[in-house]
């Protein structure tokens, strides 16, 4: 399948992509700032997210939550979402009224600074801590993430954070912060504009002019904080052992690798698709199929472009089972991939696995333009989309095997542990 | 610049609006009652074929409470000479995915993929639907997870609240009462004789919908029908009587205790109707304007002006039988009592107080606008046609939900909400903090606060 579109800049550098596909009447109108949890200073993490929601309130034309209020009586869908890399907003609405969703986009674009308050965003901070507490604190295993970054990644890394930050530094972040933050992050030339669906390319081209075209550019952003460059590998395991409430003790293993772009991440997410992905994979045929050791098991690679990536694998423990035993078993897996690599049927199973994947999730509008934005916004080639494929092809079962014995070692990663509250870790627990 | 020529005080006008048919389908009838509802949709090579078999976890007797979704489990775990590996393998090297459940009103097996290789999956999806193997390892490994995956619920504060909900909604002789996915005590004592017997008696022609959507052509789609599900025989059982009985008639409020929890799961409602109530349009209606968007009145009150939750909800689980209608939410603890009395003045307000023509029409446009948003995907087409297999639905029912849905009256609204919400009566489950939440539920005055820990669920 491919992908067709047209791009261009306009003159104060903003990127658009524009795919026409006129089988249903909607269309998705998706936005990429080039701004995430890794741009954030110290003592402000859960900013960028913060700042999200904030884009949610109002701007000078579409006040308060009006905005959502229009989408939603055009009987559309939208979201926006905050990553390490990069925060996305995103609605998919009836075709007849793509002119109102640019019209709503570029508001907060450009003139989001006078509509803010500080009342507004004293309740967006509550509304932020509550999803914290709702995804992280008041949820098994909810913090695994945030650990896991934190060991993976050095104190001065931009990742070594998590996305929804801190408690403390979301109740310290001031309304200044967030003119500055607009300031720095929210400019055209930091942004990559995606429209996907029914339209007419000349009309599109003509509406984003005329609403996108008058926003200035703004200042190029500033470098990120913190050293982003780190070693390919941690030297030595790091291991945390924490006691929580959770019913099924749980290990996760994180490894860094190379960053999402590269053809080392391709090797490394085949990799995690060869261990975990599906019921013919290694890890679930052997601990969930033949020894019943696992509740579940699953694996995946972060596709982050900073630094290194991050592969991680996960299973919960069986309650006849033990961790050792579990962990005896991840480890016997990871030694076999290291030294014999793929199988050629495994590594077809894992390709036919990316290619149906691609042609069910393009199937909305609204993926296939938040696709688009990213390659645009991380590599500034939106066909890398239509390429993917084939570069997934060209990864042989010797990279695979490579990458494994190079970066998925004992002595190069972090192991979390989740203990339930009542046993002790050492000991088998009861069924 | 450009800008400066635009006014950009007034949202711009809408382009003529293009209107939306659903997919065409056809429907027929195999020689053995087998229903073929099949929408060609070329836009891509792919294909999704579903099996829904009239039958789920509502037909169980209650010492074999979970045996349907045993048997969803267990399908792709092997058939003749192919065991779960080799079912596996044949898949997943053909880029296909095989996906079962069982819902309280249906058995649903699906394969979606490249449309060729559909084809060629489709004979073994059909047997494994048909004549699986239960494999007596695989049922021991299914079931072991299956018991284990109960525990993780009781630890699991979102889980906590939703089966406590129903466990203090439906009375113990209503299926409902229990999880669709069975009670420890039945899972525990399960023989694979009684899973095979539930296949037998349920998984027959008769009581079968194929649904096939995506690049299929009709002939192609009637030759995959017959060649996989042609020969079947069998007959039908006789569906038994369901009790959806609430446990109690007056008002109740429990708190499921977890010390120390940061926030309250709230649960708050009542048991609903079932989807062919003759008001199911108004309800709809009704129900986004109270729950069901981002714009509605609970999100906006309870979110947008207090900063209590990152979301609040509302819905009607339409089935065949009275599911629940339920108001769902997570609050920081402090705030569990306040979040509550707003939620019951807005289900209030919705009974005593006509919706203004703007709000009104603002949700309508939303209702009836996503509707095509939810069938860009052969999946969402496919939903839809089991809507119509399981509820008996007309095509009409789709041709015309827009429509319908744009004429519902201010009134009418009002009206559904007085006849089909009994907030007075309301069952309310927390899960949270009980030393903290009971005083403030207390002095709500709703009901008596019962404080329960997660183990009353255990047996389910």
């Amino acid at each position: 399948m491919r992908i067709d579109f047209e791009r261009r800049t306009l003159r104060n550098g903003l990127r658009v992509v524009l795919s026409p596909d006129r089988s249903l009447p909607v269309v998705a109108v998706n936005l990429w700032y080039r701004v995430g949890s890794r741009n954030e200073e110290p003592g402000r993490t859960g900013f960028a997210h913060l700042f999200e929601h904030m884009m949610f309130q109002g701007s000078e034309h579409v006040p308060d939550t009006q905005h959502i209020a229009h989408i939603e009586r055009m009987g559309g869908s939208m979201n926006g979402s905050t990553w390490l890399d990069r925060t996305n907003y995103f609605e998919t609405v009836p075709s007849h009224f793509l002119e109102r969703v640019l019209w709503l986009e570029s508001d907060r674009m450009g003139f989001f600074l006078p509509a803010l308050t500080q009342q507004k965003f004293d309740t967006q901070r509550e509304v932020v801590k509550n999803e914290r507490r709702w995804r992280v604190d008041n949820q098994p295993y909810g913090d695994w993430d945030e650990r896991l970054q934190a060991l993976v990644y050095p104190d001065d890394h931009p990742y070594h954070h998590s996305v929804i930050g801190s408690m403390e530094d979301l109740d310290a972040a001031t309304l200044d912060d967030v003119r500055r933050f607009f300031r720095t992050h929210y400019s055209p030339n930091n942004a990559v504009l995606t429209i996907c669906g029914d339209f007419e390319t000349a009309d599109a081209e003509r509406l984003v002019e005329r609403y996108f075209g008058g926003i200035p550019r703004g200042e190029d952003p500033p470098p990120l904080p913190g050293e982003s460059d780190l070693s390919p590998t941690l030297d030595g395991e790091v291991v945390e052992e924490v006691r929580g409430d959770v019913a099924l003790p749980r290990i996760y293993l994180a490894y860094r690798i190379p960053p999402f772009g590269t053809d080392g991440y391709l090797a490394a997410d085949l990799a995690s698709r060869i261990l975990a992905s599906g019921k013919a994979s290694r890890l679930y045929a052997r601990l969930v199929r033949d020894r019943s050791i696992v509740q579940d098991v699953g694996a995946f690679a972060f596709p982050i472009v900073t630094g290194a990536a991050m592969l991680v694998v996960r299973a919960t423990v069986s309650p006849h089972a033990s961790v050792e035993e579990v962990q005896a078993e991840l480890d016997r897996q990871m030694v076999e991939l290291r030294e014999q690599g793929p199988t050629p049927e495994e590594k077809e199973r894992a390709l036919s696995g990316v290619e149906s994947g691609n042609l069910l999730g393009l199937q909305k509008v609204g993926t296939r333009a938040d696709q688009l934005s990213m390659y645009t916004a991380l590599f500034d080639d939106p066909d890398l989309l239509n390429r993917e494929l084939d570069s997934y092809r060209g990864v042989t079962g010797e990279d695979i095997r490579h990458l494994a014995d190079g970066r998925l070692r004992p002595e190069h990663r972090v192991r979390l542990v989740y203990h339930t509250k009542a046993a002790d870790p050492a000991r088998k627990e009861a069924a | 610049m450009s800008d400066a020529s635009i006014d950009r005080r007034t949202p711009p006008e809408p382009a003529p609006l293009r209107p939306f048919d659903f997919p065409a389908f056809s429907d027929h009838r195999l020689e053995n009652g087998v229903r073929l509802l099949h929408a060609p949709v070329p836009a891509l090579p792919i294909a999704v074929v579903g099996v829904l078999m009239d039958g789920g976890a509502a037909v169980e007797r209650p010492d074999q409470a979970g045996v349907a979704n045993l048997v969803a489990e267990l399908l792709d775990t092997g058939t003749g000479d192919l065991d779960s590996a080799a079912v596996a393998e044949r898949f997943e090297s053909l880029g296909l995915r095989f996906r079962a459940h069982a819902g309280w009103d249906e058995l649903f097996a699906s394969l979606a993929g490249p449309v060729d290789a559909v084809e060629e999956g489709v004979d073994l999806f059909s047997r494994l639907v048909r004549k699986p193997a239960f494999p007596a390892d695989e049922l021991e490994r299914v079931r072991a997870e299956e018991l284990a995956e109960i525990r993780q619920r009781r630890a699991d504060p979102r889980s906590l609240g939703t089966d406590g909900f129903r466990h203090f909604l439906y009375a113990d002789s209503s299926p409902f009462h229990r999880s669709a996915s069975g009670t420890e005590r039945a899972l525990s004592g399960m023989s694979r004789g009684e899973v095979r017997d539930f296949h037998r008696r349920w998984v027959v022609p008769e009581r079968t919908t194929l649904i096939i959507v995506g690049d299929v052509s009709g002939s192609r789609a009637l030759r995959w029908a017959q060649r996989g599900f042609g020969a079947w025989t069998g007959g039908a059982p006789e569906m038994p009587e369901i009790d959806s009985a609430s446990r109690s008639e007056e008002a109740t409020v429990t708190v499921i205790d977890r010390p120390g929890a940061v926030q309250s799961e709230i649960r708050a409602g009542q048991i609903g109707v079932p989807r062919r109530v003759e008001a199911y349009i108004p309800l709809r209606v009704m129900n986004t304007l109270l729950g069901g968007a981002f714009s509605s009145r609970l999100n906006l009150n309870l979110r947008e002006r207090h900063g209590f939750t990152y979301g609040a909800s509302s819905v009607f689980a339409f089935r065949r039988h009275p599911g629940p209608f339920l108001v769902s939410t997570a609050v920081q603890t402090e705030v569990t009592g306040a979040a509550l009395t707003e939620i019951f003045v807005e289900v209030r307000r919705m009974r005593s107080t006509v919706p203004g023509e703007q709000e009104l029409s603002d949700i309508r446009s939303y209702l009836a606008g996503t509707y095509p948003l939810r069938l860009q995907t052969v999946g969402g087409v496919a939903s839809r046609l089991g809507d119509l297999a399981l509820h008996d639905l007309e095509r009409e029912d789709f041709d015309r939900f827009q429509e319908r849905v744009l004429s519902v009256e201010p009134e009418t609204v009002r009206e559904v909400a007085d006849r089909f919400l009994a907030p007075d009566r309301f069952t309310v489950v927390v899960a949270g903090d009980a030393d903290r939440v009971a005083p403030q539920l207390e002095a709500l005055g709703h009901a008596p606060v019962s404080v329960v820990s997660p183990d009353v669920l255990g047996r389910g």
